[in-house]
């Protein structure tokens, strides 16, 4: 006699293999939905991978372009150009006064030695302009008469403009320059702040 | 007689068993469970896929955007290439250019001289940092001080990137208001002569005037 309990279990495992067939359908179905899907996006990516390519060449082009832009802007700006600060200093000259003698010093500097970190990859270089301007002056000329040239020179623009510092940097009877006793002769430092080739 | 039954029975007890068994197992391991996985993979492969193509998508759609922006920047290096020097003609150009100012000025200049300053040697060692580097020219002159200020002012006008990097004035002949000086003048010449060449053949090609600018 077959038993009825062995009849229930098989009933009951053939009944589980109807939502297995059913799953194995719908896989089916997903997977070939799913190849295609790929298929089509490989086709999308074999046409746009060159493009992508080419325009990141075109970028990085630019980029070292606009990097070599951007460093002769900096060149450009920390420079002093001493034409029109040196023509607006004669201007500003008192009567009585001569310039004796001028130094600059504004050679290249590096700042800042390059740093591990992605910062600042680079050395920081950049100039720190001192001007010193030597004067002679007669007996004509006091102390009110050069305090108020500093004055003016501070106020003119093209010489402002560069200097954040402009100070009398001392009154020398006895300088080598002075070849007469009767003269005057006094400096005027002028300090200009840091110039970057390339901001930090 | 019994135990025949018992037997036949027992197969058949097996049998309704381990045939679904069996049959379900094979369509589980063959079928279900492959196609899955397939499809997982299927899935997974065209999520990358999908990850790559919107930036690309998006990157390919700045490619006019980016021509624009490579024209209008190699009109723009095309006009500056001329102001940084080659550092193999440097010497030679500057001296002829500094000699052609002083002549055009009346202005007595003594000697023109190249010695290395440390700012080359060192800005050479950063040659991976830098496209330029400065190129040092030292030079004595006398003349009054109108003519050395427009010697100077030359200089800067000629260049807008060449900068003094030192200069001493002395009264030398008080009567005649004759001054000595000595100044030091730098001007961005290429690290290295590759830069040059692949930055110029970069954007020659874009504006179509390949060796028009290059200097000299």
């Amino acid at each position: 006699m077959f038993p009825r309990w062995a009849r229930v279990v098989s009933c009951i495992l053939y009944c589980l293999m109807v939502p297995v067939v059913i799953a194995i359908i719908y896989w089916g179905n997903l997977h070939r939905w799913t190849r295609d899907q790929l298929a089509e996006q490989q086709s999308v990516w074999e046409s746009l991978k060159p493009v992508q390519e080419a325009v990141q060449i075109q970028q990085s082009r630019l980029n070292l372009g606009k990097q070599f832009l951007q460093e002769l802007d900096g060149w450009n700006r920390n420079r002093i150009i001493c034409y029109p600060v040196m023509t607006s200093l004669d201007e500003l000259i008192p009567n009585g006064v001569h310039l004796a003698a001028l130094q600059i010093f504004g050679s290249l500097e590096c700042f800042s030695a390059p740093q591990a970190d992605k910062k600042h990859p680079a050395p920081q270089v950049g100039r720190e302009y001192q001007f010193r301007f030597c004067f002679k002056g007669d007996q004509t000329v006091g102390s009110g008469k050069i305090l108020n040239f500093l004055q003016s020179m501070r106020q003119s623009h093209e010489i402002s403009k560069y200097f954040s510092s402009i100070t009398i940097g001392g009154i020398d009877k006895d300088s080598p320059m002075n070849i007469e006793d009767t003269v005057q002769i006094f400096c005027v430092d002028a300090v200009a702040e840091k110039r970057y080739v390339i901001k930090p | 007689m019994k135990n025949t039954v018992d037997k036949t029975c027992k197969r058949k007890i097996f049998a309704s068993v381990i045939v679904p068994v069996s049959l379900l197992a094979i369509l589980v391991n063959a079928c279900l469970l492959p196609l899955k996985r397939v499809h997982d993979r299927n899935v997974l492969e065209l999520k990358e896929l999908n990850e790559k193509i919107s930036p690309a998508k998006e990157v390919a759609g700045r490619a006019p955007l980016l021509l624009q922006q490579e024209l209008d920047l190699s009109r723009k290096l095309n006009a500056v290439f001329p102001f940084i020097l080659s550092p193999d003609t440097a010497y030679t150009d500057l001296n002829l250019k500094t000699y052609d100012f002083a002549r055009k000025i009346g202005l007595d200049l003594r000697s023109v001289n190249h010695h290395p300053s440390p700012a080359e040697s060192w800005m050479n060692s950063a040659r991976a940092c830098y496209f330029c580097r400065p190129f040092s020219l030292n030079m004595t002159a006398q003349g009054r001080l109108e003519q050395i200020y427009q010697f100077v002012g030359l200089i800067e006008k000629d260049n807008p990137f060449a900068a003094v990097s030192e200069m001493a004035l002395r009264l030398r002949d008080p009567s005649m208001a004759v001054f000595y000086m000595e100044l030091v003048v730098d001007w961005p010449v290429f690290s290295e002569r590759s830069i040059h060449e692949s930055l110029q053949k970069m954007y020659d090609k874009k504006t179509g005037s390949a060796g028009q600018n290059s200097h000299k």
